[in-house]
């Protein structure tokens, strides 16, 4: 038998070893942590170069409280390598047939659940969806990560449409545009939008 | 009806209307070239994009004569943006016609349209809207200072206006329904009705992506509002 | 009656040089298995696995089911490095004991996949609902349909090899499934960089986890394969055959190849005959007396259809041999007094190590057999140990007509052997003895690294 090794001989390799393997774990990427980043850029410069990427956005929405939703779902697809979904806890619940408006939130201090992330071609997201005391879905949060690619995109603080609930028949109340599907040109000129157009500048 | 923006400009361009309304108090000279501007680059997508001009970059994809990956950026953008689309609606957004050729058609509209709006913006104006086929994208607000107000056309009845809705600055607005279906969707349940409502309207910062969302909304049916409102800042409303 | 005597012609000839010694130390393989899991666990934990615990049930799972992948496929590389063969890490260890891990890890490699498996749907199932989530796991998501195959064909062969399965299909049979998990692990790869979020989303993790796949098919290639080509370059004749108790054979495998050979008594080799329809079958035999360039001896004993092939075997015949395995060499001996227990066919290398040990060793050998008439050897071994000024005990017969209950505890032990607290014990025979002799040799003092034992794992 050979001479015992030494201490040193013993303690090298696996030293050695653990100094490369966290070397190595630091350097990988890290998804995590808690919020994206959010980007501005100028309106209108949203160039998306080949391969781009992007994602932020992190405002937070508020949701019609009545619009009440089983699940929100990312859709799982080649590129998600994540098994999607949050799932709201203990609730039965139904969708309501959605021809309501989106306006402002209830009392959002329910149960949050924050859902896997799941990755698209264009980036990471993760959605954190809170609830109402009474389990209703009430606000929806998108945590995005940064990747190599960047996407610029303008966030508008201010972020809701306010909506006019009536009917309002043609001629009422200081409308600037229409918009419909999409009409072909020669359905255009006898269209709302065509009046529109068509009074004199001035 | 109507506020009266001060200059207006209309053309014909991807088979539809395009609407520029401007608000800055600018000569009518400088909203001129702008407008052109506007219109040369509509021009110049359509060229590259129709499917129905044999000499456009798509269809010289669809028939083998150049490939995806050496077609301009622009074209590269919009199929990568397609692809996106594709995946994340679950197929039901697809650009791709059942014999394998390639129709970006609908997105490219959406696209455009705010590219175009941003060459308004490089035109140095602040308080416009451009319009075309029904999608809308505005920015600034009004030379009255109040926000861009958008009539929603009853799907069943286009000169009426089912409601309206107070734009945020800067944001577009698209509209999606029965008209649109079979030309631009080509995603799994093209051939369906959806009998649940008639037309989606999707509000949110971008044109580009409101007319996709819109489409796909569309075509999800009674899944459609949660599918949008998942983005931030896209809210969606259908009328029956 | 008196039993005939074996021929020694083999020990007049000059003996083999012994093969190179291993510098590796337990530590270096510890430091080794730490970081491997260190960087697999750690590259979870990174991406987030350990923030995900509890958050939500879908991330719950989703967590869980990537690391239980990542621990199922360490596992898979660890034990097929085990499989190597490598000789720098066999003359630390011993073939019989890296055979016993890659079992051990084989076991802990299906555990991890089938844990992988239901958390992997359980978190799709959350929702698609559980059949869809089967239907997209199983063909819907790319690579899916393979990986699927090639997990059924990991299960197939893990569950082939444990003993109860094992005992019932031949050893041929074992070996061709066995083989099939090549492909299996083949065909799971792909979804591990396609679909697991560690690797599809972090180049650097996806460039290690590919590296070290590709470094390990080469080494596999390179160790266990292209010795096999080398050994079939190499081959060696029988050059004699004697009966010596029923069922027992000598056999001598001699050849100009054996000029360059080393191995020392006590090891043994993998051993197949080029004759067709055989050669394809593989057997352990162990070296019955001490190896020379005159020859190889083994003792074989006729156990199966395989075994039986050798015990019939004409002079001549050209046999490929892969080795010299194992660690139950004489160098573990310095100059203390040794005791050698021999169960079966285990006698063969307590022969060939016995033949290497001097009078200083004093050599007690404990022999047990079931009948009279596998008592091989006897008379060789009563020689040798005579004449190293030793003594042979030999115990015979069914457990069930012993008159102690345990041949091995370690009163009977020290009444036959005294001194057993100073001597280095060696002990080969089928499993269940050796266990029996470890135990009893450590309750009566023997001190743990002391017992050398060479398992009959075939």
């Amino acid at each position: 038998m050979s001479q015992k090794p030494t201490l040193g001989r013993q303690i090298f390799p696996a030293v050695a070893l653990t100094v490369v393997g966290v070397g190595f774990i630091s350097l990988l990427d890290n998804p995590g942590g808690n919020g994206g980043v959010a980007l501005e850029g100028a309106f209108g410069a949203t160039t998306v170069p080949m391969n781009a990427d992007t994602t932020t956005v992190l405002p937070e929405v508020a949701v019609d409280p009545s619009v009440v939703v089983p699940q929100t779902t990312l859709a799982p697809s080649p590129l998600v390598t994540v098994a999607p979904v949050v799932t709201p806890a203990p609730v039965d619940v139904t969708t309501t047939p959605s021809t309501q408006q989106a306006t402002s939130a209830t009392t959002c201090d329910g149960v949050a659940i924050t859902g896997p992330v799941a990755s698209f071609r264009w980036g990471n997201i993760q959605l954190r969806a809170t609830f109402s005391q009474k389990n209703v879905l009430c606000k929806v949060k998108v945590l995005t990560y940064p990747t190599d690619h960047q996407k610029s995109i303008y966030i508008n603080q201010n972020a809701l449409p306010i909506y006019n609930q009536e009917a309002i028949a043609a001629g009422g109340a200081n409308i600037s545009v229409v918009s419909g599907a999409t009409e072909s040109w020669r359905a255009y000129t006898a269209d709302l939008q065509a009046i529109l157009d068509s009074h004199p500048a001035g | 009806m109507s506020t009266e923006t001060r200059l207006k400009f209309v053309g014909k361009s991807m088979g539809t209307a395009v609407s520029v309304h401007i608000d800055d108090d600018v000569s009518r000279v400088s909203a001129e070239r702008a407008w052109e501007s506007v219109y040369v680059f509509l021009r110049d997508i359509e060229d590259r994009f129709s499917t129905f001009l044999p000499t456009s970059e798509i269809s010289r994809i669809n028939n083998g004569e150049l490939h995806m990956l050496d077609a301009s950026p622009d074209v590269v953008e919009v199929l990568d943006a397609c692809t996106w689309l594709e995946h994340l609606s679950n197929g039901v957004f697809n650009a791709r016609r059942p014999d394998g050729s390639i129709d970006p058609a609908g997105f490219v509209k959406g696209w455009a349209a705010e590219r175009a709006a941003g060459l308004l913006l490089q035109a140095g104006l602040k308080s416009y809207y451009l319009r075309i086929g029904g999608d809308i994208q505005t920015h600034g607000l009004q030379s009255t200072g109040e926000k861009w107000r958008v009539g929603i056309v009853d799907p069943h009845d286009s000169s009426r206006i089912r409601s309206s809705v107070d734009i945020p600055e800067n944001w577009a607005v698209a509209t999606s329904g029965t008209a649109e279906r079979g030309q631009h969707i080509w995603g799994k349940d093209s051939l369906a009705v959806n009998p649940q409502f008639s037309s989606m309207t999707v509000i949110g910062p971008h044109l580009m992506w409101a007319d996709a969302f819109a489409t796909i909304g569309f075509a999800l049916g009674g899944t459609g509002i949660e599918w949008v409102e998942k983005f931030p800042d896209y809210t969606a409303f259908t009328l029956s | 009656m008196t039993r005939p005597a074996t021929a020694s012609a083999v020990s007049q000839a000059r003996p083999l040089p012994s093969p190179k010694e291993s510098r590796v130390l337990d530590t270096d393989v510890g430091a080794i298995i730490g970081a491997l899991t260190l960087v697999v666990v750690g590259l979870w934990s990174r991406h987030g696995g350990v923030a995900a615990l509890g958050d939500s049930a879908a991330k719950t799972y989703t967590s869980l089911a990537q690391l239980t992948g990542l621990l199922c496929s360490e596992a898979g590389i660890l034990g097929l490095i085990l499989v190597t063969r490598t000789p720098v890490v066999e003359r630390r260890y011993g073939l019989d004991r890296m055979f016993n891990w890659h079992r051990l890890l084989g076991e802990a490699m299906a555990i991890f996949l089938a844990l992988h498996i239901a958390f992997s749907i359980a978190a799709w199932a959350i929702p698609d609902g559980t059949m869809n989530a089967i239907q997209s796991l199983t063909g819907k998501e790319p690579y899916m349909a393979l990986t699927t195959v090639g997990s059924v064909i990991v299960l197939i062969v893990t569950i082939s090899s444990l003993k109860w399965f094992r005992n019932k299909l031949s050893y041929e049979m074992w070996y061709f499934v066995h083989l099939t998990a090549y492909f299996g692990l083949a065909a799971s790869f792909s979804h591990q960089i396609v679909l697991g979020t560690d690797f599809a989303d972090d180049a650097l993790a996806r460039g290690f986890w590919v590296g070290i796949h590709l470094a390990l098919v080469v080494w596999l290639i390179w160790s266990r394969w292209g010795r096999l080509v080398v050994a079939v370059a190499r081959p060696l004749r029988v050059t004699a055959v004697t009966h010596e108790a029923q069922g027992v054979t000598s056999v001598v495998l001699s050849g100009t190849h054996l000029r360059k050979a080393k191995a020392l008594g006590g090891q043994f080799y993998l051993v197949r005959q080029m004759v067709k329809g055989r050669w394809w079958q593989t057997n352990p035999f162990s070296l019955s007396a001490q190896p020379t360039n005159a020859g190889l001896r083994f003792t074989v004993k006729s156990r199966g259809e395989s075994s039986n092939a050798f015990t019939n075997i004409a002079l001549g015949t050209r046999v490929i041999v892969e080795g010299p395995y194992g660690v139950c060499t004489p160098d573990v001996v310095n100059s203390e007094k040794v005791l050698l227990v021999a169960g079966g066919v285990g006698i063969g290398p307590v022969v060939s190590f016995l033949e290497q040990l001097g009078s200083e060793h004093e050599p007690i050998i404990l022999y047990r057999a079931t009948s009279e008439k596998e008592v091989a050897h006897i008379n060789e071994l009563e020689a040798l140990a005579t004449a190293r000024n030793g003594r042979v005990h030999t115990l015979i017969g069914p457990r069930a007509t012993l008159k102690v209950a345990d041949p091995f505890s370690p009163e009977v032990l020290l009444k036959v052997v005294p001194d057993l607290a100073q001597r280095v014990v060696i002990v080969a025979g089928p499993e269940s003895m050796v266990k029996a002799v470890q135990r009893g040799a450590k309750a009566a003092g023997v001190p743990v690294e002391n017992i050398h034992a060479e398992r009959a794992w075939w």
